[in-house]
């Protein structure tokens, strides 16, 4: 079974491949009239019935030429795409229910113009774009994902109806692309802390500030005004001067306080907390069942405190 | 090379942007133009105030018409058509309908639907202008107004807006010309079809001849240049003065008008060629095309006697063509004729009803008929006799004197001033006075040669009629009375037959004056025959016999099949081309640049070495020649502004800078 399991994976990543640069080539592009084009068609015939009844060879000949016009703009309509290339840039992380974009550079693989190509995911309003020869273009996506944890940008729908609109031309493309998403933020109304160790009394916090908490070994690149020069000058080798600001308040959030029944509900309420205290400035900890983020402030660290929550219980095998 | 653009969300959306109305209503512009040769001219105010108001709309300055007014505007515009139109169901008002529609729809342009919808419209109109012109220039019109609904249509489906004009354009222009050999393969080998149903056509006041000659009627056709027939022939042109282009017979007289004899139907007397029983053929034949003009009449034009002609037009046993229908559009037949041929009389009648004459009216001819018949003896010296009179005391002048009651008495021993129908006309009664049965008959005669593409051209103004008179044993012989009068006009043509003050009178056509203008004009008619006989005329006919050169038998089945494969390799063949012109990797502008310097240093034995920069290049062939250090400092810094500076600016002043650096070795 599980073999089997395996087999239809690898058959099925072949026959779809989420690849990191998809390129669209024949095989992948679709072109089929367009409701337009159906209406070009029957003005079209309107205009040989008209040419026939009259006998007259110029609306015949007009006729024609329209109608090779449309064969002519399957090839066009067909070239528009072949040869796009996308490659996955950048994606910035969202909470669920927010849009995370995912950022997408589309170039061509021949010195070509590329006009009027439609980037959709899923029932999205499509995105418009002209790409010119040997330009780089940055599209950004955005896609609202419902669950935390890695979203993977689903299949981006390529479409375009140049030059007239009446050939359509589509294609499907799978990038490996993927955004963090984090869980919603819930409010409660009160922070599940846990027991911090040492908790009473003053901390000296991660931060620098102004009091003085001794020395550190010199390393290159550190502010030259903490660089103990006294020292330096006795002969004592370079060394830094620590200074720290001294903090009275520090939270740990922990997992273990809360009523662990909805997980996901509890990790609503931790983010929201860790939103919190990173937007007043507050420093925190915070205590999961297999991680633990020391206690910090700062982007750097809401950053690192969310991704362990939207990790939560994440099994590799999702991704 | 990397650039970030902030691409519109909005681009697909649904509203319509300016470019979009701007051309759209340049496109209304030039699709309309044409129709308002038949269009009452009150739609185009109608169209200008419409145009403006959705431009006000656009603007925001107005609001889009309520139902009450657009009830208001379909009504008014409805009367207006009822009103200078007429309710008939006219080729004229269905235009009309189709354009007012057209032009109001303005008024619901909301979003893109709207849109597809009015350049959909706009194709059809454009389709409808063919019916009205069919010229060269008129395809090149259409071929441009189609470049300018496409440009339309594609601006709406790229997102970058052009900034000029033939920008958005061009790319239309080349797929529409990538198109053509595909539209040459359907045009040619997509089989025909006869009309499904009747149309109505445009009717217009054409000149040409009509089915009776009164006094004054040449004079018009005299004075209009417009052509009337082309010939192509097959063999050589016979002489002028045998280009008699017979067209219509007139039996029936009136003291005033000749016309046909009365009550009686010709589409009955069709009769079909090798069953005609009442001419012989003798000598040569010689074939030819007639491409005629659309006439509105149905009568065509050979010479006598024809021997077959092609199937779609009839013939009249009085020995003249005609079309089953009214020639409304250009129409080509091929015929054959015998320029001897002996026609004999078809029934008893016929004799008869060709000597009666009026009972009234010219004494002086019919006493003097009389007596001349019996001073000569028989009928043959009679006529001698009455061409030798012509001969001696005629002048063919294109402004005669006014003609009184008795016309052909005034005439013949009064005035004696006229031109083809005053003597035609005048020598028939004189005939039939002597009571021998003769005939009026019309057409062309002549025709200019054109040099080019040795084709006859026949104006209006060649419009000649003569007689023909019933001689026992030799049936009806030809007789011009005018040629008696003045051999130059059959000779050489009608300029040549007039005076000078005449001349003017008489319509030229354009440039025969100067010599270049007038090998122009038989280039532009050489060509434009061409166009008739290509294009216009080509039919099912022509279609069969062309392919069957090509491929053998044709048939439905086949010519499919045959397009199917055509068109595909046609595809594949443009596909292939287009990918081969893309995947040639155009270098950027600067390393061009770079290359033509080095290009210039290579004669003097200076190559780059690899990983060598522009700068370290040139410093290394400054030294060994410093005679250089100058210009080529100059050149390479400002390789380094546009380079690395950007400095686009630059390139035009490198690039000429480059051409005229030219070092010596």
């Amino acid at each position: 079974m599980i073999k089997f399991k395996n087999y239809f994976q690898r058959w099925a990543a072949k026959r779809a491949p989420r690849a990191h640069r998809v390129v669209l080539q024949h095989r992948t592009i679709y072109v089929f009239p367009g409701k337009q084009g159906l209406a070009f068609l029957f003005t079209v015939s309107l205009i040989w019935l008209l040419g026939t009844n009259y006998q007259n060879n110029l609306i015949l000949g007009l006729a024609f030429f329209l109608t090779s016009l449309m064969l002519v703009s399957v090839i066009h309509a067909f070239k528009n795409l072949l040869g796009l290339t996308f490659r996955p840039d950048a994606a910035r992380h969202a909470a669920v229910g927010e849009p995370a974009l995912f950022d997408i550079s589309l170039s061509s693989s021949y010195q070509t113009n590329h006009h009027g190509i439609l980037l959709a995911i899923e029932d999205v309003e499509p995105m418009f774009v002209d790409l010119a020869a040997g330009q780089i273009l940055q599209v950004q996506l955005s896609h609202v994902a419902q669950r935390r944890g890695w979203a993977k940008l689903p299949r981006i729908a390529v479409k375009s109806y140049f030059p007239f609109g009446l050939i359509r031309a589509w294609a499907y493309v799978e990038l490996d692309h993927r955004a963090l998403i984090f869980p919603r933020s819930i409010a409660c109304e009160k922070p599940p802390l846990g027991a911090g160790e040492g908790a009473d009394g003053i901390y000296v916090s991660t931060q620098r500030g102004d009091e003085f908490q001794g020395f550190q070994t010199y390393q290159p690149g550190s502010p030259i005004s903490q660089i103990a020069w006294k020292q330096y000058a006795r002969g004592a080798g370079m060394h830094l001067k620590d200074y720290r600001a001294l903090q009275s308040e520090h939270y740990w959030l922990d997992w273990h306080v809360m009523n662990a029944q909805d997980t996901e509900l509890a990790l609503s309420h931790l983010s929201y907390w860790v939103n919190y205290f990173a937007d007043n400035n507050i420093e925190f900890g915070l205590r999961l069942p297999a991680t633990t983020i020391e206690i910090g402030v700062g982007d750097v660290h809401r950053l690192s405190a969310l991704t362990a929550l939207a990790l939560f219980g994440w099994v590799r095998e999702n991704e | 090379m990397f650039n970030k653009t902030s691409p519109s969300i909005t681009g697909q959306g649904q509203t319509i942007s300016r470019t979009s109305l701007a051309w759209l209503l340049t496109i209304q512009i030039f699709v309309l133009v044409p129709h308002f040769v038949t269009v009452p001219v009150w739609i185009a105010i109608v169209w200008i105030s419409v145009a403006f108001w959705r431009w006000k709309i656009f603007q925001g300055a107005w609001n889009y018409p309520g139902k009450l007014q657009k009830t208001v505007l379909v009504l008014g515009c409805c009367l207006g058509l009822y009103l200078s139109l007429g309710a008939s169901f006219r080729f004229e008002s269905m235009i009309s309908l189709l354009i007012v529609g057209f032009t109001l729809k303005l008024l619901e342009l909301k979003n893109r639907t709207d849109f597809v919808l009015l350049i959909l419209i706009a194709l059809f109109i454009l389709a409808t202008q063919f019916i009205e012109f069919n010229h060269l220039l008129a395809a090149v019109y259409g071929f441009f107004c189609l470049a300018l609904l496409c440009a339309t249509l594609m601006q709406l489906y790229t997102s970058t807006e052009q900034n000029s004009i033939w920008r958005g354009v061009r790319p239309s222009v080349y797929i529409l010309l990538q198109a053509i050999p595909f539209m040459l393969v359907l045009f040619v080998a997509m089989p025909r079809l006869g009309s499904f149903w009747a149309v109505p056509t445009p009717q217009h006041a054409k000149t040409g001849m009509s089915d009776s000659m009164s006094p004054g009627d040449f004079t018009e056709l005299m004075q209009s240049n417009e052509l009337a027939f082309r010939v192509k022939f097959s063999s050589d042109i016979p002489s002028r003065e045998k280009l008699y282009w017979r067209s219509l017979v007139f039996s029936h007289f009136d003291g005033r008008t000749w016309s046909q004899i009365p009550g009686k139907k010709p589409a009955n007397n069709f009769a079909q060629s090798g069953k005609i029983s009442h001419i012989e053929y003798k000598g040569n034949q010689i074939q030819y095309d007639v491409i005629i003009e659309p006439s509105g009449t149905r009568w065509l034009y050979a010479l006598a006697a024809p021997v077959s002609w092609s199937s779609h037009v009839g013939f009249v046993r009085d020995m003249r063509l005609q079309a089953f229908g009214p020639v409304n559009e250009r129409m080509n037949y091929h015929v054959e004729s015998a320029l001897s041929y002996r026609l004999n009389e078809l029934e008893i009648d016929e004799l008869a009803q060709n000597k009666l004459l009026p009972k009234n009216g010219n004494p002086k001819t019919r006493e003097r008929a009389q007596a001349w018949l019996a001073e000569a003896g028989s009928n043959e010296k009679f006529i001698e006799k009455v061409l030798s009179y012509y001969q001696q005391s005629f002048f063919y002048t294109l402004k005669p004197p006014p003609l009184g009651v008795n016309v052909v008495d005034e005439f013949l021993w009064g005035t004696r001033q006229g031109f083809c129908e005053h003597f035609s006309s005048s020598f028939v009664f004189f005939m039939r006075a002597a009571n021998i049965p003769a005939r009026v008959v019309v057409g062309y005669q002549g025709g200019d040669i054109n040099s080019v593409d040795d084709s006859l051209t026949v104006r209006q103004r060649d419009a000649h009629a003569w007689a023909e008179v019933w001689l026992e044993g030799r049936g009806w012989v030809m007789f011009d009375p005018t040629a008696a009068v003045a051999p130059q006009r059959i000779q050489q043509g009608i300029e040549q037959s007039l005076s000078e003050t005449d001349r003017q009178f008489l319509a030229m056509p354009f440039g025969s004056s100067i010599k270049m203008l007038l090998h122009m004009r038989e280039q532009w008619d050489a060509v434009n025959l061409k166009w008739t006989q290509w294009v216009l005329n080509f039919d099912s006919d022509s279609q069969s016999s062309l392919l069957k050169k090509w491929i053998g038998e044709s048939s439905a089945v086949r010519n499919i099949v045959l397009i199917i494969s055509v068109i595909g390799g046609l595809g594949i063949l443009l596909f292939g081309l287009l990918m081969l012109r893309n995947s040639k990797q155009e270098l950027p502008q600067t390393s061009r640049i770079y290359l033509n310097i080095c290009k210039k240093l290579k004669p003097l034995g200076f190559n780059p070495l690899p990983g060598e920069t522009p700068r370290q290049f040139t410093s290394r062939v400054v030294l060994t020649r410093p005679d250089l250090s100058i210009s080529l400092i100059q050149l390479i810094d400002m390789y380094e502004q546009l380079a690395y500076g950007g400095d686009e600016e630059r390139f035009n002043q490198l690039d000429s800078a480059i051409t005229k650096f030219r070092p010596k070795k």
